[in-house]
């Protein structure tokens, strides 16, 4: 029987993913009728609703939250004013968010893989992560942002996020609890790496960026909740 | 029809040396630059078929090396003569995949060792016309589809725990590949997860077991792999 705890937290973060587009979808102005963009966030929420019902069938128990309980300003507390106040209203606020979640979401599903090891929910699973690694491949290309590439460079997580604390964090300290922080001498290799991560099995890679986005890293469930629990109480 | 030797350019070879002067975490020196074609522990015969059994660990890593040796041939095919009309950011793009892909193969080599089939595997482009587009980019997106699939398919036939992390970490980079090789050109915005690579209803990547994609892509191989179920 598949492991529902895994299965349920794979579920949190595709919930997240789901309300966040359908929000974004239901504005009037934020993502315009025709464009190319509306189309690939109309394509995105339809594949997130598609892992919500595939890890319901799979042995997911997860009821799907209340609307009152996300905050997509990243504030944590329902109501409570995050540093992405402008999720809704600006494009460019939205892709950032989107991007956050999505590499989040890449990485969490990976993160689950090992526990749902040897039961039918794994093969489920690795095709919801190459699907979401799709679109967050996606997203960050439609951020547009120079140097930004559609795989994650070392720790960085581009351009475009703000250092202004709101509610008691920035926008670039959201970003840091999705890309990691260094691996050092000290803490490899016990420490869950985060995106820099150059230490694979036998094999250090030398210092090259490539040697980082060839990889993307695994996050433990209290790495991906750390993330989650931002937008969703 | 004898297949064309495979291109071993300065650039790609330089790259290739370069994520394989590696540094074994265990303090065990790995080979010296430039001494990986020239290993005494793999097969050096080119005409010996290379035997994958997709049944054993070894066999699913072999499969995904083979699979690697080819898209990143693929990939430097396209970066040393780019299709007519290229954009600069295919070319970094394309670039980056054969990359990433040298570095993947870094890691089977270190981790296979003497199990591992041929090194240079002989690749068959002579009926592919590289310089148009038209051409290219289908090839590559089957290619990059092909090989995410084949690696959905690797992580969970793989026994090792262990070994299953780190194809599941590379997994996930090959799907990005294949949803930024779709992009390119691409006017639709769709095209990243179009329903050939991803199931509209089910959100989910559309399977390719591994040895039906090294059986879709058998022939651009002209080394003989013997795959075995």
């Amino acid at each position: 029987m598949a492991n529902p705890e895994a299965l349920n937290r794979m579920l949190r973060v595709a919930y997240l993913l789901d309300e966040l587009y359908a929000r974004a979808l239901a504005s009037a102005t934020l993502l315009p009728a025709g464009t190319p963009l509306r189309a690939a966030v109309q394509l995105v929420r339809a594949h997130k609703a598609g892992h919500v019902a595939q890890l319901l069938a799979a042995g997911g128990t997860l009821p799907r939250p209340a609307a009152s309980a996300f905050n997509f300003s990243g504030g944590g507390a329902p109501g409570a004013a995050g540093p992405f106040p402008n999720t809704f209203t600006q494009s460019a606020e939205l892709l950032r968010v989107a991007q956050l979640l999505e590499d989040t979401a890449v990485r969490a599903c990976k993160g689950e893989l090992d526990a749902l090891r040897g039961g039918p929910a794994l093969a489920v699973a690795a095709r919801i992560q190459a699907a979401t690694a799709r679109h967050a491949a996606k997203v960050r290309s439609l951020r547009a942002v120079p140097g930004l590439k559609p795989w994650i460079t070392g720790a960085a997580p581009g351009a475009g996020f703000s250092a202004t604390p709101v509610g008691g964090r920035s926008q670039a300290a959201v970003a840091a609890l999705v890309y990691g922080t260094p691996v050092t001498a000290a803490n490899a290799p016990a420490a869950t790496p985060g995106e820099d991560n150059r230490v694979q099995g036998p094999i250090t890679f030398p210092a090259d960026p490539r040697s980082t986005e060839a990889f993307d890293e695994p996050m433990t469930a209290e790495q991906a909740a750390a993330v989650a629990t931002l937008f969703l109480a | 029809m004898n297949g064309t030797p495979t291109i071993h350019p300065p650039g790609r070879a330089l790259s290739r040396r370069r994520f394989l002067g590696l540094a074994a975490s265990g303090g065990v020196g790995l080979l010296a630059a430039g001494a990986l074609s020239a290993c005494n522990d793999a097969p050096l015969d080119p005409a010996a078929e290379a035997v994958i059994d997709l049944g054993s660990d070894g066999g699913v890593l072999n499969g995904l090396y083979a699979l690697s040796q080819l898209k990143g041939e693929f990939a430097n095919r396209v970066v040393l003569a780019p299709f007519v009309g290229m954009p600069a950011a295919g070319v970094a793009l394309f670039t980056d995949l054969r990359e990433h892909t040298t570095a993947h193969v870094g890691w089977f080599v270190e981790r296979l060792r003497s199990r591992r089939i041929y090194d240079s595997l002989r690749f068959d482009f002579a009926a592919v016309d590289m310089t148009a587009a038209a051409v290219v980019l289908p090839r590559a997106r089957q290619l990059a589809d092909a090989v995410s699939a084949a690696y959905v398919d690797s992580v969970v036939r793989l026994r090792d725990a262990d070994t299953a992390r780190v194809v599941a970490k590379m997994a996930s980079v090959h799907a990005r590949h294949a949803a930024a090789v779709r992009d390119l050109g691409d006017v639709s915005g769709t095209a990243f997860a179009a329903p050939e690579a991803v199931d509209p209803q089910t959100g989910l990547e559309r399977e390719l077991s591994l040895a039906d994609a090294l059986e879709a892509l058998r022939p651009y191989f002209h080394s003989r792999l013997d795959v075995r179920s």
